[in-house]
């Protein structure tokens, strides 16, 4: 049954004669009497109306069908009569007492007009304008510059701004969105349901979705990698975070537990906000990350952790059997044998380290400038950490993989994106220590047990990271356990290696002319 | 015969539909108005009008105002020994207005057609009930304000195919309703409001600044001095509506200095409040889908729409529409008589038809999964929308949100934010599924019938097995059920109310008494008066007292008038 026949008219029916067969009805069917009645005929007076709508916009009728409202035609309604006179409400009253604002000549609202709206209103201007404000200022401010604006007076240019608005949110931060949604969508009537406006609440509520999840994001992030975090875990959040590092990645690989630690991270920044976790964290560590840890499948990423990890657990062993086999009267004569038994595995492992993780670093960086420099300094520092533990011995390698581990141990990661410096850093630490203990070896002979010169050499690569971090914090001003934190400038290091190393030598020399 | 009351946060009127107009009743004093002020006298009977108004100065322990604000909550006053609620206080007044319809109509009333705020709650409506029957009456029947207040200048004025807009800025609420009449029709397309924001706010904020500038401490001040401070401050900002400057005499700590203030000082101070004033306009138009050039007319209504920064704003965002104030203090009443009227059937109103809206959403609360499987809870699902025109019957299907879900908890709620954590709960109920329940198939069916009387029904319908469980929102946690209303009504019994006749003689007294507290130039001759006119009430003469009143209440008339020296 049409809506035009529950109120007794016919489809080509008129909003005058739509609204007068509704009051007509509304007499016998009314709110407080008869509920279900009412609340048929004023469903089907809304439905006429909204028809007529459609109509006067150049749609055409639809059919007559039943649009829901399961009806019994009432027999008593009669079509109703055009030509009923108008209900009037005849009854008299004593006047109230009416007052009109007294009106002053120049009162704007006297005059009927409205001065201050201009008629033009750049909308572009203003979205650009309002989405400056939010970047800057808070959310007060901005909703104090909303109100005093003189053109959003207009409630009809307000609500046109409301996709504008909507557009600008959802290209803005997540963080200065959190900030400003609530002041935003109350000013311009977004907070509250509706159901006309479902297109609205759903992009409002992505928009949330997304800062709700950015927060997590963040969240997840501070507590596993802020200022109060394990050194480990803040060296794991910067591996997700930034470009591939080469010796972060193998530190990561070497020490136990720590892929374990990188994979749940990154299994619980993904879980928090999949959004933040592909724009925010690094593609290629990403993707390395998850298929090294993946445990259904048998990656190649998983394989080539599993083999650097073995190579260099083989390798210490075996440095640690020779130490044994030298308190055992093992002959230690022999600088080659032992360096071939014992500096092969070391460099076997730090040559496949070098090869396999640059050439994920290629692989996944390929489409960035190859940058040889790297290279030829990982591999100029793979080659004098092989020719250092040849030249030494056993317990030379020994001293000098200690060492290693020290300035590993001692140092952060530096600047972001410095791999090379690091790199170079490294190359020029390792090449320092095995100088010096080179050095001190011809220098000094068997008169000092190469145990002591190990001690020593450790001495050194601690006094001269002590004293270069001294030197850094006096620079810059800032607190000495920070120092641990920056990246000094590679020639200092140098300067100060160098320093101590003359310091050393020129000891060593007088020891050894008073000695002689 | 029904009566139609408007109970305000400032003022109380009531009146019936008599003949062919409403026609409103005088109390004791002679007044229309009855300010809504409770206060206890020594004897610890009740008072309650202009006399408790006046005391509100001399006895501020024992006086309250201003409580239509707390209905609703659980808020209780203490005078002299006993607690009231809001509820009871509001109860008082009415007694006090029936008391006064009683005597000129002769005869007992027993029903009664309230008015309240059209943005006023599910708690806020049922507290007004309940203050309805502890006063001893049955309220079946309340009113939206709005269109009361449309009701009375709609009839007057002989609208017919009009739509306009009603603006009530009252003592404590600001209101707005979008109209249409049409051959006899009232139809209501829209409401909205703020049920925070109303005169007190605008003087509370005169109040601040005023102390700040005189260094005095607000909190600090004994309550008579603030109560004296604000009633200066009410007049001045009365006085603004017409005047430019007003000067306000404030007496604090035993010295007396000036305040001034201006009409530009004035609507920078009001900034905040008037910007509050626009989001219930525009969400009201938005929600009748008009603009501004649809409408008619713009009807203000309530003292405080007086003010010439609350018409500038107005006029500013509805354009140049023909500004009307109708009488602000009557016109509610008005209506509510007509609309008593129309409850009651009275022939002169059969053409007459009424339609009003439910001006809050009511919904539930559901859990959302989004595209990457991640669910999130706390939103809210509308069922009834606002202002969709009452009675009102919406029904919509929900579905389990995982497999085998045996039980869903089903958490009503009132409000419009779209997250249920900023609306109000009104009620659960607790529903058992079909078995074998698969996530994302259609599980429960809710149907919520929203009544003419403002009674929400909930009926949730089982789909599967048919269950059928039913909810009627009758018990809320700020509002008092049956018992309860029974247990004080009886109390509320006992009180003793001064009969009719004696209050002018009470009201002349408090008047004396708080003029003895603002004016100390004249106290001793107030002092005097109060004697003498205390004598005269002993010798219970009736018409010598009358006269006397009379004639005291003529000089204390001069005395006001004269300001200060």
């Amino acid at each position: 049954m049409s809506p035009f026949n529950i109120l007794g008219l016919d489809r080509k029916a008129d909003l005058a004669q739509v609204k007068r067969a509704y009051a007509k009805l509304l007499r016998t069917h009314r709110p407080d009497e008869d509920p279900t009645g009412f609340q048929r005929v004023h469903e089907a007076y809304q439905a006429c109306l909204e028809q007529l709508r459609w109509r006067e916009q150049g749609w055409e009728d639809e059919d007559e069908d039943d649009d829901g409202i399961a009806v019994e035609p009432d027999a008593d309604d009669g079509v109703a009569d055009p030509a009923a006179g108008n209900a009037s409400v005849g009854m008299l009253l004593a006047p109230l007492d009416v007052a009109t604002i007294p009106r002053e000549p120049g009162d704007p609202a006297s005059d009927g007009i409205d001065l201050r709206v201009s008629d033009f209103f750049d909308a572009e201007a203003f979205a650009h304008d309002l989405g400056t404000r939010l970047r800057s200022e808070t959310p007060q401010a901005v909703e104090t510059w909303l109100q005093a604006h003189d053109d959003l007076y207009a409630l009809d240019r307000k609500r046109a701004l409301q996709a504008s608005v909507v557009d600008m949110l959802e290209t803005l931060d997540a963080q200065a969105a959190a900030r400003h949604f609530d002041t935003v969508t109350r000013f311009f009537g977004m907070d509250t349901v509706s159901g006309t406006d479902s297109w609205l609440h759903h992009r409002l509520d992505a928009i949330q979705q997304r800062f709700g999840d950015a927060a997590d994001f963040e969240r997840v992030l501070r507590t596993h990698a802020g200022p109060d975090a394990t050194w480990a875990d803040q060296g794991i959040a910067r591996e997700l975070l930034q470009p591939f590092s080469w010796w972060r990645r193998l530190c990561l690989i070497a020490c136990p537990g720590l892929p374990g630690r990188t994979g749940a991270l990154l299994q619980a920044l993904q879980a928090a906000d999949p959004v933040s976790a592909s724009t925010r964290l690094d593609p290629p560590s990403r993707r390395f990350w998850e298929r090294a840890t993946d445990r259904r499948a048998l990656r190649w990423q998983r394989l080539s952790v599993m083999a650097v990890r073995l190579a260099l657990w083989a390798s210490a062993i075996g440095i640690a059997v020779s130490m044994l086999d030298e308190k055992t009267g093992f002959d230690a004569e022999s600088p080659t044998r032992w360096a071939t038994l014992f500096a092969w595995p070391y460099g076997l492992w730090l040559a496949y380290a070098v090869v396999v993780l640059g050439l994920i670093r290629f692989r996944d960086y390929n489409h960035s400038r190859m940058q040889w420099d790297w290279v030829l300094l990982m591999t100029a520092g793979g080659l004098a950490c092989g020719v250092v533990a040849f030249a030494a011995g056993a317990n030379g390698t020994l001293a000098f993989i200690m060492t290693t581990v020290l300035w590993i141990g001692a140092r952060k990661d530096g600047e972001r994106g410095s791999s090379a410096s690091q790199g170079a850093s490294l190359a020029a630490g390792a090449t320092g220590y095995g100088l010096a203990l080179l050095v001190l070896h011809q220098l000094v002979g068997d008169s000092i047990e190469i145990r002591y010169l190990a001690c020593i050499a450790a001495v050194y690569a601690f006094g001269s990271q002590a004293i270069h971090d001294v030197l850094l914090a006096r620079k810059r001003g800032i607190a000495l356990v920070r120092a641990r934190t920056q990246t000094g400038a590679l020639w200092r290091i140098f300067q100060v290696q160098g320093a101590l190393l003359a310091v050393l030598l020129v000891l060593v020399l007088m020891r050894g002319k008073t000695g002689a | 015969m029904i009566v139609g009351i408007d109970l305000g946060t400032t003022h109380s009127l009531i009146g019936c539909f008599e003949g062919n107009a409403p026609r409103l009743f005088p109390n004791a004093l002679g007044d229309l108005l009855t300010p809504s002020v409770v206060s206890i006298g020594e004897d610890g009977g009740i008072l309650v009008g202009q006399s408790a108004r006046d005391r509100l100065i001399t006895h501020p322990q024992a006086s309250v105002a201003a409580f239509k604000r707390w209905m609703g909550s659980n808020r209780s006053t203490r005078l002299g020994k006993r607690e009231f609620r809001p509820e009871e206080l509001s109860a008082l007044v009415l007694r006090s207005l029936l008391a006064d319809a009683e005597a000129a109509l002769g005869e007992k009333v027993r029903e009664a057609v309230i008015s309240v705020p059209a943005y006023f709650g599910d708690a806020q409506r049922k507290a007004t009930r309940a203050a309805g029957e502890l006063a001893g009456i049955k309220v079946e029947r309340l009113v939206n304000e709005p269109t009361a207040a449309a009701l009375a200048y709609g009839l007057q004025e002989r609208i017919d195919g009009s739509t306009f807009i009603v603006l009530d800025l009252g003592g404590g609420t600001f209101d707005v309703s979008i109209l249409e009449i049409f051959d006899g029709v009232m139809q209501v397309h829209a409401s909205a409001g703020d049920n925070h924001l109303g005169g007190e706010d605008f003087l509370d904020v005169m109040a601040d600044a005023c102390c700040r500038e005189l260094g005095i401490n607000r909190r600090a001040l004994p309550p008579n001095e603030l109560a004296l401070l604000l009633s200066r401050l009410e007049v001045a900002k009365k006085q603004l509506s017409s005047a430019t400057e007003a000067v306000v005499n404030v007496a604090s700590g035993g010295t007396a200095r000036e305040w001034r203030i201006d009409d530009v000082g004035f609507q920078r101070l009001a900034e905040p409040l008037l910007q509050r004033v626009r989001a219930p306009i525009e969400r009201a138009l938005r929600d009748a889908k008009l603009s501004p050039g649809d409408l008619s007319e713009v009807v203000m209504v309530g003292g405080a729409s007086r003010m010439p920064v609350f018409t500038k704003l107005v006029s500013r965002m509805l354009g140049r529409l023909p500004l009307r104030h109708v009488h602000p203090d009557q016109a509610i009443a008005l209506g509510a008589s007509v609309a008593a009227g129309m409850k009651a059937r009275d022939q002169a109103l059969e053409e007459v038809v009424m339609t009003d809206v439910c001006p809050y959403t009511l919904g539930i609360a559901t859990a959302r999964e989004d595209e990457h499987g991640r669910v999130s809870s706390g939103h809210f699902s509308p069922i009834i929308e606002r202002n969709a025109t009452v009675p009102v019957s919406r029904s919509e299907q929900f579905c389990a949100m995982h497999d085998g879900q045996r039980e869903i908890k089903l958490e009503i709620f009132q409000g419009e934010s779209p997250r249920v954590a900023n609306n109000v709960l009104l009620g659960t109920l607790d529903i058992r599924l079909a078995p074998k329940m698969q996530k994302n198939q259609a599980a429960i069916e809710v149907r919520f019938t929203y009544d003419i009387n403002g009674v929400l029904q909930v009926e949730s319908t089982t789909l599967g097995t048919g269950e059928k469980r039913e909810l009627i929102l009758q018990d809320n946690p700020g509002v008092l059920d049956e018992a309860e209303i029974r247990e004080r009504l009886a109390s509320l019994s006992a009180l003793k109310m001064h009969p009719r006749e004696d209050q002018a003689n009470l009201a002349t007294i408090a008047r004396i008494e708080r003029l003895y507290e603002e004016r100390l130039d004249q106290r001793s001759l107030l002092q005097d008066w109060l004697a003498r006119f205390t004598g005269v009430l002993e010798s219970q003469d009736r018409a010598r007292i009358e006269r006397e009143r009379g004639e005291l209440s003529r000089a204390l008339d001069q005395i006001e008038a004269r300001g200060f020296d």
